[in-house]
């Protein structure tokens, strides 16, 4: 499993994988105004694709952040532009709280508008 | 032909004083907006809060003061649309499902009683919950849901419309200061919840503007417009 450098000490590398990435964006996902649920992922495939994850595809930029792709399903009836805006600033936030790490990108792509189940 | 004379008189007497509430709030916002943008530090703590609210707040505002018509179906879709359009940051999105949750369940004509005060609140309730997957304590959803408890719990009392809003005023004072405990981010910071006070703010504004408003009604009514 493919994973990112937090830190490097004379003891060893401390990392943090693409999955627990994936878990924290997805975490903060439940708790976004208007998210009433997640993608089937994002599809697009890409050479330093780290792992995908009901809707959240976290990629390691060649920069050194993080890139993530958010696949979201959006209550019916919000402002998608502004709901989506508070979705890319709350996970990345949220991402770059608990790891320390630079989230470089971050992509919606609203799936579907619905009412909550 | 008197009585369509006389609906239209009400329905624009009430449309005047739909206006007044909403422009009391929006005043009392844009003196609070740093105090509420000062608390802001849930979900992100980018102290937008306050300002997301008045200018969601000023979106209503400026429609109102748009509209002449009196067919209360179109009014509520224009007023649904431009809060949609226009509502800005997660509390200003809220705050416009709120809206449009008591604007659809106000009752189309006849005083705001007991009952229908209680409807409004519940579909403005529901409208806020309905967009969340899990919503979390300490939050401006928080309190929408305690001022429908009181409004459920004072709906057979035999109130004013006046008295029934001093009594949510009173029970949204005691549930913002209880989401200082609700959230840890909000008990570490030791703040109270941003959108929770802006949402206060409003209805503390309307409450008041209501009491010193002139009486165009036996009962002064929080709906729109008659048909």
């Amino acid at each position: 499993m493919e994973a990112v450098q937090l830190q490097e000490t004379p003891l060893g590398q401390l990392l943090v994988s693409s999955r627990a990435i994936a878990q924290i964006a997805e975490h903060s996902l439940d708790e976004c105004y208007g998210v009433v649920g997640l993608g089937r992922g994002a599809r697009i495939r890409r050479a330093f694709a780290l792992r995908r994850r009901h809707g959240v595809e976290v990629i390691l930029s060649e920069q050194g952040g993080i890139e993530l792709t958010l696949a979201v399903v959006i209550a019916y009836g919000l402002n998608l532009a502004e709901v989506a805006a508070t979705v890319r600033s709350r996970v990345s936030y949220e991402v770059e709280r608990v790891t320390g790490l630079d989230v470089a990108r971050v992509e919606v792509r609203i799936d579907d508008v619905r009412h909550k189940d | 032909m008197s009585d369509t004379k006389t609906d239209l008189k009400a329905a624009s007497a009430e449309l005047a004083l739909v206006r007044r509430l909403a422009t009391s709030a929006l005043e009392a916002l844009e003196r609070e907006r740093q105090r509420i943008d000062g608390l802001n530090v849930y979900p992100v703590p980018d102290g937008d809060t306050g300002m997301n609210l008045v200018l969601t707040v000023r979106a209503l505002v400026e429609e109102l003061d748009a509209t002449e018509s009196s067919a209360p179906a179109a009014f509520r879709r224009d007023l649904a649309r431009a809060l949609l359009m226009r509502a800005r940051g997660t509390s200003g999105v809220i705050l416009a499902q709120i809206v449009r949750g008591a604007v659809e369940a106000a009752p189309v004509s006849g005083p705001i009683g007991g009952r229908a005060l209680a409807t409004m609140l519940e579909r403005s309730r529901d409208a806020a919950y309905s967009a969340v997957a899990k919503p979390a304590e300490g939050t401006i959803l928080t309190m929408m849901r305690e001022l429908t408890d009181e409004a459920r719990e004072q709906r057979r009392k035999g109130l004013s419309l006046e008295q029934r809003l001093d009594g949510l005023v009173e029970r949204g004072e005691a549930a913002l200061e209880r989401t200082r405990e609700q959230s840890p981010v909000l008990s570490e910071a030791g703040v109270v919840d941003a959108g929770a006070a802006g949402l206060l703010v409003c209805l503390r504004a309307i409450s008041s503007a209501l009491a010193g408003a002139p009486v165009v009604a036996p009962v002064p009514a929080l709906r729109l417009v008659s048909p």
